[in-house]
């Protein structure tokens, strides 16, 4: 009986072992993984557009192409902290050159940390990379603690992990080597109002202070230096915002005092776009902070005009300009 | 400590080795300070209040055997102190305000104020040890220690199953167990970690979405997360008491069984015969019977004010809302309208086939217990409220059934989210299916090992390894 349990509990372990062989073949070979695109093919794009899903679902690369002749790509992924930010341009950096410059969306939330995190998942099959398992290791304690044991790094995510696996397993056989999305810009079309508004008004109906991370500060002065060590120029930006939404962030204007001083502190540019006239409309928007096809349509052309601008005149530290386009 | 995390593997296991190798008449001891440690591992105070109230039991069982002629006040006395500790800590437990608030005022530690853990269930256990003295069905235990082990094991420790003194303490001295037990064992951890990884957490953000979402669904997305509530609750509890039966059986003790295929009930009276066993049989015992028993003369009082007493008592003691008494007031109409119209239903069930008459008692069974699952499941009435206003809307809310029925369960309805979500319908509609075999599969050595092995697989793979320590019914 013993003999017989051990022999089994061996027999399981070589099959987890082969397993996450496995799993991390195909998740490479998944070229809708952003991770793993970047990764493992030539983008060389001159504009880089980093954060979260707010410019995943807004900056379009190919609007911001036509206006000035840079190649674009967009970096965002959902729910993407600066340290998840910072992995994902490695990654990128790891099998491309470096774009000249870098848009990086930064708002009040950004700076919270109970709002944005580091999704082990979306880079779990690049665990063997240093960089990556220390940012995970600080990241994610509890991924981590698991992840050394055989095939736990994908079996702790598993409900992320499962479908990307099964799409790489598609790409492999049939090679597929252009993702859905090829410049990475989830156009966010038929998404409807998200209710996202309602929810924080009724859990605060007096306003919400926003906290200053200690952590993503680190992590923001990081990427503001890795941008600089690769000869980057990099930007932060942030974009529209839902007019209806700002009486219920309490403390926005010290928080963005804050963020503009690191910018200037760091020689960054920082914009702020939040004065436009879509702002006053819940028609551009399908959630608080995220325009949806009509809204993007107009920021995108607003922001690739601002940025032609700016090029010329080569400013540095903060600008914020009344914009009622 | 909870069931499944690593300190528990490591604890389970090095428990297991001492176990073997101690000499068979002191291995009650073992398991003694075994669950002792359990329990004050992360909780000293728990241990507090535990070693006192089976201390005060104890001594309680044998004074009432030995002054007769108190015998009524020493029960009475030890009664009320148990109940009245029971509503003192479950109240603060609630963290509804209070007392909890007032604790929290106070200076004590969110910890401090956890020191109830699993002291509902012990507590039932020692009413119905002093009550079985008391009406003299049982003696008292003689060692203090031994029913220290009896309160304390740590397998049905936090939330049962609810267990007998003459059950389970003569089985401490069991000097060996057979290794088809081991692998029993084994096989019904591993079951237990399967329902509750790959079942019940994978159901629960479904559940959530439609409990907590304030987003309106229509009425048949509210429908399926009710319905799939139930089944949540279910794999959910039912895991937590498979790992704590086959925890059990790894040191040859054989613990109650706590369901028995609830969803194949055809009347509710039969479902609860099937759903959380060791409590009900303690409810039927400790208060339908003796309020059934107080009114025996007149028949149907008796009948409608036993069930309504005990799933009035049933509902307090999961929690003090309006919510629970919706919950147990409806389960006392179900019963008493089943016990109301017994000889009406076997007229129909014979004027029917039996396969269509059964499968339609099914069904309606599921659903009444699922409607009843509604409040018990809402945080409040307003909540339970929007949930039926949403079961009285359109089925798709106005919109196709894509938006307005897949996309509200699978989280936005997109691919991935699509994919875990016929992943999970599917795994929940085949696990039931084959539930009867699965069982009979743990229980048997011929295909236990291949068993083992499939089930390790599927928890690799398709389980959710976040919030794995987190069981429903620990709450209560």
């Amino acid at each position: 009986m013993g003999k017989k349990l051990l022999l089994l509990l061996l027999f399981f372990v070589c099959v987890l072992v082969g397993m996450e062989k496995g799993y991390g073949y195909f998740l490479r070979r998944n070229v809708n993984l952003k991770s793993s695109y970047v990764a493992t093919h030539r983008i060389d794009a001159d504009v880089l557009f980093l954060g979260p899903c707010e410019p995943l679902w807004m900056m379009d690369p190919k609007v911001f192409q036509n206006a000035t002749g840079l190649k674009g790509y967009n970096l965002a992924t959902v729910h993407a902290n600066f340290a998840e930010n910072e992995a994902m341009l490695h990654l990128y950096l790891s099998h491309n050159k470096a774009p000249a410059f870098i848009f990086l969306y930064v708002t009040t939330e950004s700076m919270d940390g109970a709002f944005n995190l580091f999704n082990s998942y979306s880079v779990v099959q690049f665990l063997d990379d240093e960089e990556i398992r220390a940012k995970i290791a600080e990241q994610d304690t509890g991924f981590s603690r698991w992840c050394r044991a055989p095939f736990m790094r994908y079996a702790y995510y598993s409900d992320f992990v499962n479908f990307n696996c099964l799409q790489g397993v598609r790409h492999a056989l049939t090679n597929r080597q252009v993702p859905y999305f090829p410049d990475g810009f989830v156009r966010p079309h038929g998404i409807v109002w998200d209710g996202r508004f309602e929810r924080f008004v009724n859990e605060f109906p007096k306003g919400r202070m926003f906290h200053w991370n200690a952590g993503e500060e680190n992590h923001l002065h990081s990427l503001i230096g890795l941008a600089k060590s690769i000869g980057s120029r990099l930007v932060m930006y942030e974009s529209p915002m839902l007019n209806d939404i700002k009486p219920f962030i309490i403390n926005r204007q010290e928080i963005k005092e804050k963020i503009a001083k690191l910018a200037a502190g760091n020689e960054v540019p920082y914009w702020v776009f939040d004065t436009m006239k879509i702002s006053n409309s819940r028609s551009n928007f399908f959630s608080i902070l995220n325009t949806n096809d009509r809204g993007s349509a107009v920021f995108n052309e607003v922001f690739a005009r601002y940025f032609l601008d700016w090029n010329k005149k080569k400013d540095t530290g903060r600008e914020e300009k009344q914009l009622n386009e | 400590m909870q069931f499944i995390s690593l300190s528990f593997l490591c604890f389970l296991l090095t428990t297991w080795v001492l176990w073997r190798f101690m000499p068979k008449e002191r291995r009650w001891q073992l398991l003694l300070t075994a669950s002792l440690f359990f329990i004050g591992f992360s909780n000293p105070g728990a241990l507090l209040v535990l070693i006192s109230s089976s201390l005060l039991t104890f001594y309680a069982g044998l004074s009432i055997q030995r002054f007769p002629n108190r015998r009524r006040s020493l029960y009475l006395f030890s009664l009320v102190l148990q109940v009245s500790c029971l509503f003192l800590l479950k109240y603060i437990e609630s963290g509804n305000g209070g007392l909890y608030f007032l604790f929290r005022e106070a200076g004590f530690r969110e910890d401090v104020l956890l020191f109830a853990v699993g002291f509902s269930f012990y507590t039932l256990q020692h009413i119905a040890y002093l009550t079985d003295i008391y009406q003299k069905r049982s003696s008292p235990q003689t060692s203090a220690l031994r029913f220290l082990l009896f309160s304390s094991f740590f397998a049905k420790f936090n939330a049962g199953p609810l267990e007998q003194t003459n059950r389970l303490i003569p089985q401490f001295n069991i000097p060996d167990q057979q290794p088809a037990g081991l692998l029993e064992g084994i096989n019904r951890i591993a079951l237990g970690v399967f329902k509750k990884m790959v079942l019940a957490d994978r159901l629960a953000p479904i559940v959530a979405g439609i409990f907590n979402g304030s987003a309106a669904a229509g009425s048949a997305a509210t429908l399926t997360g009710v319905c799939l509530f139930t089944v949540q609750l279910y794999f959910d509890f039912s895991a937590y008491s498979d790992i704590a039966i086959g925890s059990a059986k790894l040191f040859g003790i054989e613990l109650t069984e706590n369901f028995d295929r609830p969803f194949t009930a055809a009347s509710v009276s039969e479902f609860w015969r099937k759903w959380h066993i060791s409590l009900i049989r303690w409810f039927t015992t400790s208060i339908y019977f003796p309020v059934a028993f107080r009114f025996r003369k007149q028949k149907y009082l008796a009948v409608f004010l036993g069930i309504g007493i005990t799933f009035l008592v049933s509902g307090l003691w999961h929690g003090i809302g309006k919510t629970f008494f919706i919950w147990s007031l409806l389960h006392a109409i179900y019963l008493s309208y089943e016990s109301l119209t017994k000889q009406t239903r076997i007229a129909w069930k014979n004027r029917f086939s039996p396969i269509w008459y059964n499968g339609m008692s099914i069904l309606l069974t599921f659903l009444l217990v699922c409607f009843s699952n509604l409040f018990f499941r809402s945080a409040n009435l307003s909540e339970a409220l929007r949930l039926l206003r949403q079961l009285a809307s359109s089925p798709f809310g106005g919109k196709g059934p894509t938006e307005g029925f897949l996309a509200v369960l699978a989280g936005g309805g997109y691919q991935e989210a699509l994919f875990n979500f016929f992943l999970t319908i599917s795994l929940m509609f085949v696990f039931l299916f084959l539930e009867k075999r699965i069982s009979t599969w743990i229980r048997s050595g011929s295909y236990a090992f291949l068993q083992l092995f499939f089930l390790l697989l599927l928890i690799f793979l398709a389980g959710v390894f976040k919030h794995a320590d987190y069981f429903i019914y620990l709450q209560f």
